[in-house]
């Protein structure tokens, strides 16, 4: 009789056993379940930044080849550099897992717009900041792209708190390019270009005396009025020189694809010999 | 008495006391399975949420990629051709399919399984230069793309 009262304790001692190892074995199921479902293929990815250095690095090279081509007179160097720079991108971005691909396109002459094209932003500004202007030039204005003074191209600076300092309109007068100059209160006087080529810091056009001692923005507006080239050099309030020059632009498309889930194309417009400060 | 009571077990029937085990036994198992089942059922909603929050992260950061590359472009005054991204959602996460909507009334990401609100989970995104379309959709169908339309300025996801 004692002997079977021990083999009751000993049935449940198995029985909490069992029941402790059906507790484990949810556990351990839960966790699994849990384990299997966690996002494996998560994908923060920070492609932006590497299209970003694609923008830069293109925009950099095209105006190293442009400089190292006379201007983009000699179309040999400057394709050969292109070249060699696309298949240099190629080799290492494949290393991150990118394929890049740059279509290169045929220098274009510009508008005076934001991008340099016809259907770009017509008012912008050029500059912010300028403390002083040591080259303000404007060259091979075209006269049959010039518009009437009714849709006249205007250079206008202004100071810090937007009021107008100096202002030039360039228009065309009967097949003459007129150029229109004013300061904040009188009209400066009315001039004229034959060859397409305007100097702004010469002296009849006082664009020195209106500005000195101010600190201004130089804006364009109506810029699809009028293609040519430009070149703006000076100093900014903060010391630093700065230098801006369109010749002509290239519209550059670039393409950048990873693993087949992430494709980026875009065109870009790029100011050569310099777009940026 | 008491001895003659002790002693007594003209009451004691084996088929009542199998019975009484029995049901104690069959009552006492519904109760800890039933238990464990809850205790499953809450760990698959965990599950879920936390797998929507990451995805739904994963979403967010890519919308912004997208309106950051179109804020660079439009910088460089050039434009996007297209942008497009293929989203690594699943068919069914923790055994269940879901749906995920874009909402550009509150700028957020809403994921759902069986229209459940403990398996609601809304991640917020952030455009400035680009409008997202507000749409819905069911996981399990096909994949998820996530593109930019220069047309409209608007992200969309089909």
């Amino acid at each position: 009789m004692k002997k079977m009262d021990e083999s009751g304790q000993i049935i449940l001692i198995a029985a909490f056993i069992i029941g402790i190892g059906i507790v484990v074995l949810t556990v351990m199921l839960n966790n699994i379940v849990y384990a299997s479902n966690t996002a494996s293929e998560s994908s923060i990815e920070t492609n932006v930044f590497d299209y970003s250095n694609v923008v830069q690095t293109t925009t950099e090279a095209y105006e190293k080849a442009y400089n190292g081509s006379n201007y983009g007179n000699n179309s040999v160097i400057f394709n050969a550099y292109m070249e060699n720079y696309s298949e240099k991108m190629v080799r290492s971005y494949s290393l991150s897992g990118f394929i890049f691909s740059l279509e290169n396109d045929t220098l274009q002459d510009a508008y005076f717009t934001e991008n340099g094209l016809a259907d770009g932003n017509d008012d912008w500004v050029v500059i912010e900041r300028v403390n002083s202007t040591d080259s303000f030039l404007l060259d091979k204005l075209n006269v049959s792209s010039l518009g009437n003074e009714s849709n006249k191209f205007v250079i206008e600076v202004n100071n810090h708190s937007g009021s107008k300092q100096w202002s030039a309109s360039v228009y065309n007068s009967s097949g003459t390019i007129t150029i229109s100059v004013s300061n904040q209160t009188t009209s400066i006087g009315n001039y004229t270009s034959a060859s397409g080529f305007i100097n702004i810091t010469e002296n009849q056009f006082r664009f020195l005396d209106n500005t000195a001692g101010q600190t201004y923005t130089i804006k364009f507006i109506n810029g699809s009025h009028s293609m040519g080239t430009f070149r703006i050099a000076g100093k900014l309030v903060n010391g630093n020189d700065f230098h801006i020059e369109r010749v002509h632009i290239v519209n550059s498309t670039m393409k950048l694809n990873k693993n087949g889930h992430l494709e980026i194309n875009s065109t870009i417009p790029i100011t050569l010999p310099k777009g940026h400060i | 008495m008491i001895r003659q009571l002790r002693e007594d077990e003209r009451a004691v029937s084996i088929s009542v006391g199998f019975i009484l085990t029995l049901s104690i036994t069959i009552i006492t198992m519904v109760v800890v399975i039933s238990s464990f089942y809850t205790m499953m059922d809450r760990a698959e909603q965990t599950v879920m949420r936390d797998e929507f929050e990451i995805h739904g992260n994963d979403m967010a950061l890519q919308i912004s990629n997208i309106d950051t590359a179109v804020q660079i472009t439009r910088n460089s005054g050039g434009e996007i051709g297209s942008f497009y991204f293929i989203l690594p959602l699943p068919d069914e996460i923790a055994g269940q399919q879901y749906s995920v909507e874009l909402s550009n009334q509150t700028n957020e990401i809403i994921f759902e399984s069986h229209g459940k609100y403990a398996t609601r989970v809304k991640v917020p995104y952030t455009v400035h230069e680009t409008e997202v379309e507000s749409v819905r959709l069911y996981s399990g169908s096909n994949e998820f793309i996530l593109h930019y339309d220069p047309a409209s300025n608007m992200i969309k996801i089909d």
